[in-house]
């Protein structure tokens, strides 16, 4: 058998048994070679995933700028594959059963309450939150671009991305997260020089609101750091 | 059963395949409908303009490899690609979209390039780079290393790099550039409120300053430059720790009691520029016109 052969044979059998096996279809005997297999087959682990992700996608992507639907919709392509897999009764009935758990999960995102902050681990990242004082009252008005809101308590919600992203990084290769790390750690040392450029003047505004910025960027490049990282990197 | 596939929009999920390992592979899609595209990959790149309108065209040149689950839910579509090894997961996606479609990319290493008019684009990658032009509504990129240079955008801006520079130019809207190792170079951005902040690179803005609008713009270790249009009037405070001001001459000093800060007026005042640099210079001057060439 060429290697071709092989993959083909492998794709025959594999992945719609994949579909069953999340359509709960299967014996007990069946589910086992079948977990048995994904262990050992980085393709099919993958597709597993994707399949999975599929439902959480419809559950939490939706567009963001929706446009009329359009009435024909019908798939083309320029692959008779494709047709052929489209009018595969295993891969129906697997599409009815995803689309009934994506409906359960948006039934289930719709009923749940508000989302409450996760509390803050301390792991991960190392921060420096304990030297930096509350953030300052409001600029003046008229001499600030309109940012976020700064937080109640910078210390606090630096453990709080710290947390996110330490939850979050098993998705970031080490590359990023060094990269990430560098980063806050080029900021806080930004932070401590601007901190004691305050002490010396402790009334200056301009110095004030210096220091409240480089704590809103810290603030804000964790948190696009963490929003990508629960984009699903 | 029927009544609820309807009603989620016709939910198909197709797996494009090729037997052959080892080889390059070409698909083309072409959905009547999807005016949001979601894209998740590894490495490789995505190039997106616009065509006509109710139609997706999506070519996917691979490694035969590489499979791409192809979603469709309503209005959306959705691309995975997965591959037996993930360095063998690279694939360059042309897209031609309808205007003022919706695209998301999320990946390792990959390059973006769109040509609008797009609505929105949200982009996140740990490597790559993001060139982006007409997009309308909305523009998110974050980015952990890489360049991203946006233009002719409208609405929002937010782009992030850590490691990388910033080109921002032609936008009407808030704009917010934020990196800690690159320069910030940004023109002509007529905003309620634009935010510049580096840790190491240059910021710099030229152009014209919005009657009203407040500019801000920080480097903490190098220098921050505002080169305003003739017709352009601000207040502009500036900042410098440890470093200085270009012809300290135009300005006077913000307050007896604060020893770092200026400020002047150009024009009659209408926007707010704020400056500030810690160890660099806070640099002020009037944006010449290019010569006329023969």
């Amino acid at each position: 058998m060429t290697g071709s052969e092989h993959q083909n044979t492998h794709d025959d059998v594999w992945p719609p048994r994949l579909s069953d096996y999340l359509d709960g279809g299967q014996t007990p005997a069946e589910r086992a070679t079948l977990e048995a297999h994904v262990a050992s087959c980085t393709a099919c682990a993958a597709l597993l995933d994707d399949y999975r992700k599929v439902s959480t996608w419809l559950a939490t992507d939706q567009p963001s700028h929706p446009l009329p639907s359009v009435l024909n919709a019908v798939l083309g392509k320029v692959d008779t594959r494709l047709a052929a897999r489209l009018v595969q009764p295993r891969s129906r009935r697997f599409l009815e059963i995803v689309t009934l758990a994506a409906a359960a999960i948006l039934l289930v995102v719709l009923l749940q309450p508000a989302p409450t902050l996760p509390p803050p681990t301390g792991a991960g990242i190392t921060t420096s939150p304990s030297s930096v004082a509350a953030l300052p009252a409001s600029p003046p008005a008229g001499a600030r671009a309109k940012q976020s809101a700064p937080p109640d308590s910078y210390p606090g919600e630096v453990a709080r991305l710290d947390g996110d992203v330490a939850a979050a990084a098993s998705r970031l290769g080490s590359r990023g997260m060094n990269d990430l790390r560098r980063s806050l750690s080029a900021i806080d040392g930004a932070l401590k020089e601007a901190e004691a450029a305050r002490r010396v003047e402790p009334t200056n505004q301009a110095l004030t609101e210096y220091v409240a910025d480089v704590q809103r960027h810290r603030l804000a490049t964790m948190r696009a750091a963490t929003a990508s990282l629960e984009n699903g990197q | 059963m029927r009544a609820t596939l309807a009603a989620l929009g016709g939910f198909i999920c197709v797996l494009l395949t090729q037997p052959a390992s080892g080889q390059m592979a070409t698909d083309t899609v072409i959905q009547t409908r999807g005016a949001s595209v979601r894209i998740v990959m590894w490495d490789g790149s995505v190039r997106v303009r616009t065509g006509d309108a109710g139609q997706v065209r999506i070519r996917a040149t691979r490694d035969s490899s590489v499979r791409i689950a192809l979603t469709t839910a309503g209005d959306s579509i959705s691309l995975a690609s997965s591959s037996r090894r993930r360095n063998d997961n690279v694939v360059a996606y042309e897209i031609i979209v309808p205007p003022m479609s919706t695209i998301r990319v999320i990946a390792n290493d990959t390059e973006v390039f769109v040509d609008g008019p797009i609505a929105t684009i949200a982009m996140t990658a740990q490597h790559g780079r993001a060139a982006l032009r007409g997009i309308r509504v909305r523009t998110m990129v974050m980015l952990f290393r890489g360049p991203i240079t946006i233009r002719d955008a409208g609405g929002s801006v937010e782009a992030t790099t850590l490691r990388g520079d910033i080109e921002i130019q032609n936008v009407r809207g808030n704009v917010s550039a934020r990196n800690t190792d690159g320069h910030i170079h940004l023109r002509d951005v007529n905003a309620d409120s634009l935010v510049a902040n580096s840790v190491d690179g240059e910021v710099a803005y030229a152009g014209l300053l919005r009657e009203g609008g407040v500019y801000r713009l920080t480097s903490h270790n190098q220098r921050v430059r505002l080169n305003y249009a003739p017709d352009a009037g601000a207040s502009i405070y500036g900042t410098a720790v440890s470093g200085a001001f270009s012809r300290p001459e135009q300005w006077r000093w913000r307050a007896p009691s604060d020893s770092l800060s200026r400020q002047m007026t150009i024009g009659r005042g209408g926007a707010t520029v704020r400056l500030m640099s810690f160890k660099g210079a806070v640099e002020v001057s009037v944006l010449r016109p290019l010569p006329m060439t023969r």
